[in-house]
């Protein structure tokens, strides 16, 4: 499967191209991808935002360097998010397959640029409604492929690859609720001055 | 045959738009180029007329290139207004005048030039918001320190402790004054002291020339014995013309510009991530400074 077959198959048949990524494993070409498509993309919301701003700029801000940091979190998290999906997995399904994960999430996020790129040109022709609609679009598209990405690199079903995809933000949530409520608790018990 | 076609298409098309992108990242609004901009330079941090920041002295503002953005500024036909944006506990004397000095030359293109005051704009950074139009702080600013300071550190003890002795041949009495390896005489403190009042008196004429009108000498020489006022003070004593933020500095800037509607604003020294980079690694050694310097 060359990289040309591979981007096609993202866009019009996702689900074999997934299923052939996690077996293949083209890590190497996943994280070009990855890398590629995060730095068009800031690249297009930063242009987008110039163009909304009217260059309406602060002093010391500097696009190249937080994009950088921001590149660098965005790759932990990446390998992450594949080391926890595939490691809930094996914990709770008993198959686990982080490297095919990790390589199939690296693709997943190639249609985001389209969104991204619809949203700039809607900023260009003062749109913004229309953009932030395909963005929005194209951040569901790039959801769903990281559900299928769970699907097929975990051979999962689909109900499991949504629990396994959800689980880790719903932790997190039900995390921060508790430590909430006990924070709550323990402010309210302490002597008012 | 189809696939190459199609995707060969989409990254043509995603191509296209990044290069657009590029030279829209931190340009104004898409068919506003044309129109009067607002420029903005940055004045942060110890105005020095030598290199900037480095990792042990912390941020320094580069009198030479400011003032290559100030020129900048004024050979733009499409920059239409400047805003200096000062948070600057002052600096050397001279690179504050140098400042000082293009800023005048910008305002004689008719160009306005107003300031915008942040957490600190005193001494030097406040004589080179004399040299612009109109000044305005944040009621929490600390400016003022209208003064003149020189110092010099004596390690004679030192140096002898580690026996060391420095030898000095020299042309004239004074050709060492302010060595660091003996005392000053009263004389030498003389001189120096002249070159401060002269100094200091120059600081006095600028304040005054930037501030007619709103300041006479009389209003002026009680304030100015180093002493800091906040934002608010300042306004009530006439040291600065109004109280407001960065984007109330542009509209002020928009208005003496005569610029009605949008303005896109332009910071003009935005430095990316490699001059940061290379700019922090740039290690200035306190032995590479001369001994005697004066400082606003």
């Amino acid at each position: 499967m060359t990289i040309l077959d591979v981007l096609y198959g993202l866009i019009f048949a996702p689900q074999g191209t997934m299923r052939e990524l996690s077996r293949t494993r083209p890590l190497l070409a996943a994280f070009v991808v990855f890398v590629g498509v995060y730095f068009a993309n800031y690249l297009l919301r930063e242009a987008s935002r110039s163009i909304n701003q009217g260059g309406l700029d602060l002093p010391g801000y500097s696009p190249w360097l937080w994009g950088t940091m921001e590149a660098v979190v965005v790759v932990v998290l990446w390998f992450v998010a594949a080391g926890v999906f595939s490691l809930l997995a094996e914990v709770i399904y008993g198959y686990g397959n982080a490297k095919g994960l990790l390589t199939c999430l690296g693709f997943a996020v190639f249609p985001g640029i389209i969104g991204t790129a619809l949203y700039y040109m809607a900023a260009l022709a003062d749109l913004n409604s229309l953009g932030a609609v395909f963005y929005m679009l194209s951040v569901f598209w790039v959801m769903g492929l990281q559900v299928l990405a769970v699907r097929e690199a975990l051979t999962l079903t689909t109900g499991q690859a949504v629990l396994i995809y959800l689980l880790p933000a719903a932790s997190a949530l039900l995390m921060f609720l508790l430590l909430l409520i006990i924070g709550g608790l323990a402010l309210s018990s302490l002597p008012l001055l | 045959m189809k696939k190459r076609i199609v995707i060969a298409l989409l990254l043509v098309f995603l191509l296209i738009l990044l290069i657009m992108a590029v030279q829209n990242i931190g340009q104004p609004q898409a068919g506003l180029a044309n129109v009067g901009k607002i420029g903005v330079i940055e004045v942060s941090g110890t105005i020095t007329g030598t290199s900037t920041s480095s990792l042990l002295q912390g941020t320094t503002a580069d009198a030479r290139y400011i003032m290559s953005l100030i020129r900048q500024a004024a050979s733009r036909e499409d920059i239409k207004a400047v805003v200096l944006r000062v948070d600057s506990p002052g600096g050397t004397s001279v690179a504050a005048q140098e400042i000082g000095v293009e800023l005048d030359k910008l305002r004689a293109t008719g160009k306005p030039v107003v300031t915008s005051m942040g957490d600190v704009c005193a001494s030097g950074g406040y004589w080179i918001a004399c040299s612009t139009d109109h000044i305005m702080a944040n009621p929490a600013t600390l400016t003022g320190s209208i003064g003149v300071i020189m110092q010099m550190q004596n390690i004679q003890g030192l140096y002898e402790k580690l026996g060391v002795k420095e030898i000095v041949i020299k042309s004239g009495q004074h050709k060492d004054i302010g060595s660091p390896y003996r005392e000053l005489s009263p004389e030498e403190q003389q001189i120096l002291q002249g070159i401060v009042q002269d100094s200091y008196q120059q600081f006095i004429d600028q304040v005054l020339k930037g501030r007619e009108g709103k300041l006479t000498r009389e209003q002026l020489m009680p304030l100015a014995d180093g002493r800091v006022f906040t934002g608010t003070q300042a306004k009530d004593l006439g040291l600065v013309d109004s109280l407001g933020d960065y984007y109330d500095a542009i509209e002020q800037a928009k208005i003496m510009a005569g610029i009605e509607g949008e303005a896109p604003i332009e910071v003009l020294n935005r430095q990316d991530m490699w001059k940061r980079l290379v700019s922090s690694l740039n290690i200035v050694f306190p032995g590479n400074q001369p001994t005697v310097k004066l400082y606003y």
